[in-house]
């Protein structure tokens, strides 16, 4: 029995190479992909702190000892802004000032801190350490390192930060008044997560079942009755397109409405666009399905396609690791992947609450992969083969 | 001719599957194909119902050269059965006559009929995977048949159906011979090719011997069609 695995095993070429590549492929992105997790959040600072006077009592020195009284400005925006820089964990980027959201985006920020005018003068007044915080919010994990860490470092910082020998009051109230260019606070893991992976099960699932049926078509030659028929290749692709779309827009209902009613996730945008974006991208899914079918011989090696075409989507679409994240030489590859696209739009949909128009790079990137992919499928589809 | 074809070959890499065909099928005529395995019967159907390219040499099927322009007069039946298991005898039936545009009402009538013939009316509704073979083999015919081809090509359309049924499908074939259907079936049953108009005997892809059966007994001086060819294949093995 086990001989007679191997046996087939070693005539089999293809499944052999991949038994033996596709791990070490895989293995050294996720060394990449790991190693590079670390990528540092983005902050900016628009510092607009006027500073404030304090009155020091400095012990006295002199005889006779009268205590020296003197009136000292500080300035404690920028204090923390040089504290930050220095043991924050964060990339702190000094901002002018301007509308935040354009700041934002201009400057590729994760998040950004707002020092008012009256900063110092809240802290030196013993009103509290407020400052303004707008979250970026299209990640999450970043969302909550931004929401959770400086809180922590404001209270913490304080004592040591200021001036020596003017101790402040300590026990200062850290009020963050925090904002959300994306998202927001109940916005939690799930619904960041969900409209990715709507994304990655209908391709997945549309590919998978198209490959699968089309190499059955062959298997039990109902394909070649199909090619006996009046059935021209283009009504034949688009037959396959029209009824895996309906099937994968049924899915994606299905899990939509799980998501929404059931796991009761948030989200922003039009649930319409949302099914416009599946339908799509599953029309794309089954051409690929198509196409690739011709590799294969059968089953087994359609499986094969799994860890070539899916596994290296899931890593380098965003879905994961954000691609601003990827390292330079695997960013190409995270914009050829129609995963990408995909992802990025209905996260657009879902947690910016875009419209067609904003993700409509996205939108025509994903025409355009269904079309090139129906267009390939075509092009290895024959009717009278030699 | 509804078919002809002139010096056909046929190479897989080294392999001669056809070499040099000349074959002419009348309007009307039962065609039986015979000849050992791998001799080429499948080889041919193949490429005169469009899905195969031949190497060199020229068809034409209903006086066309590209025989997808025929497709929908013609109904191929292929030597596996190839049917949707997922799917039931009607739903199978129906899928294949749509597909050439049989409209709907026509298509009802007409899949009655085929399942009273075929003797497939109480398995109607049963999905085609759980069939066994010969009854697999009959749904497969009728799907061929479903939009009433002018031209029926059947490769081995008998293999594995009983004696008693195989009578009543040559009695069918005939009927639809007599109604003006070119038919063109392969075989290895000697008994069946009796059946046949005219019968064409090929061996390593070449026509051995052509003509009526009754011809072909007397030209080998032998008393049955089987002992008719063991002894061409005889002679032509020198
Ligand atoms: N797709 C193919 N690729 C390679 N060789 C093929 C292919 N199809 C047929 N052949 C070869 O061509 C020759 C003729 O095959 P064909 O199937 O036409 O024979 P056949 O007369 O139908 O045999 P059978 O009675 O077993 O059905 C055989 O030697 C076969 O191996
Ligand atoms: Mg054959």
């Amino acid at each position: 029995m086990a001989l007679r695995i191997i046996r087939q095993f070693l005539r089999d070429k293809r499944t052999l190479a991949l038994v033996f590549i596709v791990p070490i492929v895989v293995f050294t992105l996720f060394g990449i992909l790991f190693k590079t997790e670390s990528a540092n959040i983005r902050v900016g600072v628009i510092n607009s702190d006027k500073g404030a006077e304090r009155t020091i009592v400095e012990p006295p020195r002199t005889f006779p000892p009268i205590p020296v009284i003197k009136k000292v400005k500080i300035n404690v925006g920028q204090k923390f802004v040089e504290g930050l820089k220095e043991n924050g964990g964060f990339d702190i980027i000094e901002l002018a000032g301007g509308d935040t959201e354009k700041v934002i985006r201009e400057n590729r920020l994760d998040g950004l801190l707002l020092f008012a005018e009256d900063f110092s003068g809240n802290i030196i007044d013993g009103k509290g350490i407020r400052f303004g915080l707008v979250i970026e919010g299209t990640s999450y994990s970043k969302k909550v390192v931004l929401e959770n860490q400086f809180e922590k470092f404001f209270s913490k910082t304080i004592p040591g930060l200021l001036i020596q020998g003017t101790p402040l009051e300590t026990n200062l109230k850290v009020e963050i008044d925090t904002r959300y260019v994306y998202g927001g606070k109940k916005f939690t893991n799930i619904d960041y997560f969900s409209p990715v992976f709507i994304a990655f099960f209908v391709f997945f699932l549309t590919f998978l079942l198209t490959i699968i049926s089309f190499l059955r078509e062959r298997a039990y030659g109902t394909m070649e009755r199909l090619f006996a028929s009046p059935l021209t290749k283009m009504e034949l692709i688009l037959g396959y397109s029209l009824g895996f779309s309906i099937f994968a827009l049924a899915q994606s209902a299905l899990v939509l409405f799980f998501t929404l009613y059931v796991l009761k996730i948030n989200y922003m945008g039009s649930i319409y666009l949302l099914f416009a974006l599946n339908a799509i991208f599953a029309v794309g899914a089954v051409n690929m399905g198509i196409l690739l079918s011709f590799f294969a011989k059968n089953e087994l090696q359609a499986v094969q396609f799994i860890p070539i075409v899916i596994v290296p989507q899931v890593f380098l679409s965003g879905l994961i690791w954000p691609i601003r994240d990827l390292p330079g030489y695997l960013k190409p590859l995270s914009y050829i992947m129609p995963l990408t696209y995909a992802s990025s739009a209905i996260e657009g949909v879902m947690i910016k609450g875009f419209g067609l128009g904003q993700i409509g790079f996205e939108f025509v990137m994903l025409i355009l992969f269904a079309f090139l992919m129906m267009l390939l499928g075509s092009l290895v589809l024959k009717r009278r083969v030699a | 001719m509804v078919i002809k074809t002139e010096n056909l070959k046929k190479n897989f890499g080294g392999v001669k599957a056809l070499d040099g065909l000349n074959l002419e099928i009348k309007e009307g005529e039962l065609y039986g194909l015979l000849g050992p395995n791998g001799s080429g019967k499948t080889t041919l159907i193949r490429i005169i119902v469009g899905v195969l390219l031949p190497t060199s040499g020229t068809i034409s099927v209903m006086g066309s050269a590209n025989p997808f322009k025929k497709a929908a007069q013609i109904g191929y039946m292929n030597q596996s059965e190839s049917l949707y298991i997922d799917l039931t005898v009607r739903e199978n039936i129906s899928f294949f006559g749509a597909l050439y545009g049989v409209e709907r009402n026509a298509l009802k009538k007409k899949i009655t009929e085929l399942l009273d013939l075929l003797e497939l009316s109480d398995k109607a509704d049963e999905l085609v995977g759980n069939l066994s073979g010969g009854t697999k083999k009959r749904v497969s015919l009728a799907c061929a048949l479903a939009h009433s081809p002018k031209l029926l090509l059947l490769d081995e359309p008998t293999v594995g159906i009983d004696p008693a049924l195989r009578v009543s499908f040559w009695d069918y074939f005939n009927r639809l011979a007599k109604e003006g259907v070119t038919i063109l079936i392969s075989s290895h049953q000697m008994d069946e090719a009796e059946k046949c108009a005219r019968l064409g005997f090929l061996r390593e892809g070449k026509l051995l011997t052509e003509g009526r059966p009754g011809e072909i007994r007397s030209m080998t001086g032998k008393e049955t069609l089987e002992e008719a060819f063991l002894e061409l294949i005889r002679t032509s093995g020198k």
